[in-house]
């Protein structure tokens, strides 16, 4: 190819070209690139080196020395080691905590059951208690009941006893009377046969002034006749004669028995009850006066101001009071009725004390008082 | 025969200072990113050169854009990557004197797909490399030679313009820039003129009917019949009307075997 | 336009040239799948002419092409937009919009068929998106048929079925068809879910 013209200039414009656009800025962008190549490099190990700055200050060593690293890198895997044995208690002992809890919360869940059943025994028990008190006041109101029951009972059995007793006495008595009595009777008759044998005696006397065998037996008559007739003269006499005895001449036992006068004027009238009156007695200690009457009551009188006084009226009878007595201090006052029943009332108070009933239909008469009866 | 190997190392030598910077609508960093300085070849394309330029600025985008292409911008306008770099210099960055480093912005969201093509690898522009060879060997020699060509010469081919291999390269574009046997010139010149909207290209012989050389001139009044002052660039320079068109060809060809003029 | 005249002269100049060649076969490369260019004949002007064609079919009809023009560069092409379902990879239903351009190429001297999909949210499908849901294509070599490529005229991204192959599918309508673009459209269309509709076949 020759040098051509054109390929001259083409050469020169190529080269120029070059020499303005290449050579003066490769140089510079080669050297650019490698600066900023080597910079990000730098950039990168500055990172790399301020992590590994962080680390190593986090973990408390500091040392640029390469020894002194070394050995901070043995304590920091000791300290390591020892963080990582802690942790690890640490996870034991939370998973023991956890099962901790765990009991408890069980236990928990097991005494709010026996809280439960406590409760509930507590409440049978409540129950069980008040029905044993109520139990043990019926028990109470029961024995209470049966030991009243009992006393009635003893009451009874010595109000029995005590009858019975007096039972017996009285048999005694009656006995002893009877046996009184029949001697009486016997005495009686003896004295009867004596009088007789004396009437006849006397007739005989007489008759034998007179006629002999009929005389006596009428002159016995005689006598008797005179002598009835005296007495009942003298019994006359003793009725016109109203003395009054007053109480001061009563005397207990002893005293004018043999002499008895019938009382002729009355101190002192006055209705007693609303209907008969059965029975007084006269208080062995005051100057009280109990009366009995069909009325049903026994009613006490006090007689030491001279006036009567309506001292008490003792009810409990359900039939008319046909007897009456005091006890011998003269506190309790016996009272028996038709209605089949006996009662003792006290004096101070007026409250019946004791009514009994007797088995067997007794229209009382009269009776009296045992001391020991209570 | 391409065979004066003085211009065709200057040519081939021919490097260009680019400045490539982060759209700052792009940055998401508290920093702003440093720009990348970078010697690219005017022979080359961008997808070639621009993988450290991606790696530098991906740093600085948002994560959702990682994946996303990378494209670059000058003056408002998307760079077609297809072109080589020197053509993009010469033609966007025309008029104006002392320019360099050449400030390009680098983009990696809103790709302008009705633009410029989508590349994913370098595979694709390998295949858009070939394409364009094949496309000149054609116009030069109905596509005989490069037919004939090995898979191996392909290979060298692209590994020699890639790795900036002045010697590989030629060894075999040797081939492509002989003239067949009984003619002394190509078919067709194939080149490519560059005007503001696109580029257009025709049929034209290096020679006439007569068969006198051509020139640029003719070339020229070919292609703008109606224009009378048309200045023309080509690696940076405005050659003389009067060179060859089949030594243009041979000599000033890019590597994939094109002329490619900016019109001016 | 320079390129009809140039074309002609060219077969002409590779007559004159390569008389020991045979300009029209074809040889498949094996290690590339690249059929060398062949002379189809086909120029700029009978593409044109094929495309006023089809769009005159489709104005009365009503099938949606539209015939777009550049003016800088005077180049034409059609275009059609037309929704679409497709079935995902699991199973369902979306709707899409195609956006299909026949485009002339220039330096392999065939119609290109490239598209666009948007999806209902306003972006576009990818190229491995569309591979999924398209069972047609189930051939492994997905950038060698199908890749992205600045659309000739427009030089923005389209998905393109690449035109190595394209002169080959032409070869054998070259000399029968009289609307070559419909001929090719049919064969490769129903890849990329276009369908033509009967009256276009007429055109041929």
């Amino acid at each position: 190819m020759e040098m051509a013209e054109w390929r001259q200039t083409i050469l020169f414009k190529l080269q120029n070209r070059n020499r303005k656009e290449t050579y003066c800025f490769q140089d510079l962008i080669a050297q650019h690139n490698k600066v900023f190549e080597s910079a990000n490099a730098l950039r990168n190990e500055n990172l790399h080196l301020s992590i590994q700055n962080e680390k190593l200050r986090v973990e408390g060593g500091g040392g640029s020395n390469s020894i002194a690293e070394t050995r901070l890198s043995e304590e920091v895997q000791n300290l390591k080691q020892k963080l990582l044995s802690q942790t690890e208690e640490l996870a034991e002992l939370h998973k023991r905590k956890g099962e901790n809890a765990q009991q408890i919360i069980d236990l928990n869940v097991k005494l709010q059951e026996r809280d439960k059943m406590m409760s509930t025994k507590d409440v049978t028990i409540a129950e069980s208690q008040s029905k044993i008190a109520s139990l043990d006041a019926e028990v109470g109101m029961l024995t209470h009941a049966n030991k009243e029951l009992k006393h009635l009972n003893d009451v009874l059995r010595d109000e029995y006893q005590a009858l019975q007793l007096a039972f017996n006495v009285l048999e005694e008595k009656l006995r002893k009377v009877q046996d009184e009595n029949r001697q009486l009777v016997d005495r009686l008759i003896k004295y009867k046969a004596k009088d007789a044998d004396r009437m006849n005696e006397e007739n005989d006397n007489f008759l034998n002034d007179g006629s002999k065998p009929f005389t006596s037996k009428l002159s016995t008559f005689g006598i008797f006749r005179k002598r009835h007739a005296k007495m009942q003269k003298e019994i006359e006499e003793a009725c016109r004669d109203t003395r009054g005895v007053g109480s001061d001449d009563y005397q207990e036992g002893y005293g004018p028995i043999s002499q008895s006068t019938l009382p002729t004027k009355v101190h002192v009238k006055f209705d007693g009850h609303e209907g008969e009156v059965n029975a007084v007695k006269w208080s062995p200690v005051d100057r009280i006066v109990v009366t009995g009457g069909a009325d049903r009551k026994v009613k006490l009188w006090d007689v030491s101001k001279g006036t009567q006084e309506n001292k008490a009226i003792l009810v409990g009878s359900n039939a008319g009071v046909m007897a009456v007595d005091f006890d011998t201090s003269g506190s309790l006052i016996l009272g028996a009725s038709n209605d089949y029943a006996t009662r003792v009332w006290t004096v101070s108070d007026q409250r019946l004390r004791i009514g009994k009933e007797m088995e067997y239909v007794l229209t009382i008469a009269d009776f009296c008082f045992v001391t020991d009866l209570h | 025969m391409a065979n004066d190997r003085e211009i065709l190392r200057e040519v081939w030598e021919g490097k260009l200072p680019v400045c490539f910077k982060l759209h700052p609508d792009e940055v998401v960093e508290l920093q702003q990113p440093d720009p990348f300085y970078l010697m690219v070849p005017r022979l080359s394309y961008f997808p070639l050169v621009t993988d450290k330029v991606k790696k530098h600025f991906l740093k600085y985008v948002s994560n959702d854009k990682q994946d996303h292409e990378m494209w670059l911008e000058y003056n408002g306008q998307p760079m077609k990557w297809h072109f080589p770099i020197g053509v993009l210099y010469d033609f966007l960055v025309e008029g104006e004197t002392e320019t360099l480093p050449w400030i390009v912005m680098v983009h990696f969201d809103k790709f302008p797909e009705t633009q410029i093509y989508r590349f994913s690898n370098k595979e694709m522009v390998e295949s858009y490399f070939m394409a364009c060879l094949k496309e000149a060997d054609v116009l030069k020699h109905r596509g005989q030679i490069a037919a004939n060509m090995q898979k191996k010469d392909h290979n060298q081919l692209w590994l020699g313009l890639q790795n900036d291999k002045f010697d590989q390269f030629w060894a075999v574009n040797r081939k492509l820039m002989e003239v067949s046997g009984e003619s002394e010139h190509f078919k067709y010149i194939p080149f490519r003129c560059y005007l503001e909207d696109g580029y257009k290209q025709k049929l034209v012989r290096p020679v006439t009917d007569e068969g006198k050389r051509k020139t640029l001139q003719d070339l020229l009044k070919e292609m703008f019949p109606e224009k009378t002052m048309v200045n023309v660039k080509i690696h940076g320079m405005t050659p003389p009307l009067d060179t060859p068109l089949q030594w243009m060809s041979e000599h000033l060809s890019y590597p994939d075997n094109f002329l490619h003029l900016c019109i001016f | 336009m320079a390129c009809p005249t140039t074309n002609q002269k060219t077969n002409a100049c590779i007559g004159r040239l390569a008389t020991a060649k045979r300009p029209k076969s074809a040889v498949l490369s094996v290690s590339w799948s690249l059929t060398i260019i062949m002379d189809t004949g086909f120029s700029y002007d009978t593409f044109e002419k094929c495309i006023q064609q089809m769009y005159a079919v489709s104005s009365s009809l009503l099938d949606g092409w539209q015939l777009e023009n550049k003016e800088s560069l005077d180049q034409k092409f059609l275009m059609k937009k037309q929704p679409l379902h497709l079935d995902g990879p699991d199973g369902t239903k979306f709707l899409v919009t195609f956006e299909y351009h026949i485009v002339y190429n220039i330096c392999y001297g065939v119609p290109v068929l490239c598209f666009n999909i948007w999806k209902q949210d306003g972006c576009m499908l990818t190229l491995e998106e569309y591979w999924s849901m398209n069972a047609n294509m189930n051939d492994s070599n997905v950038y060698d048929t199908l890749t992205q490529m600045d659309h000739p005229v427009l030089c923005r991204p389209f998905l393109t079925l690449h035109p190595c192959k394209t002169a080959e599918i032409m070869q054998p309508f070259l000399t029968k068809s009289k609307n070559l673009v419909v001929s090719w459209l049919s064969v490769v269309g129903h890849f990329v879910h276009l369908r033509l509709l009967e009256d276009y076949i007429k055109c041929c």
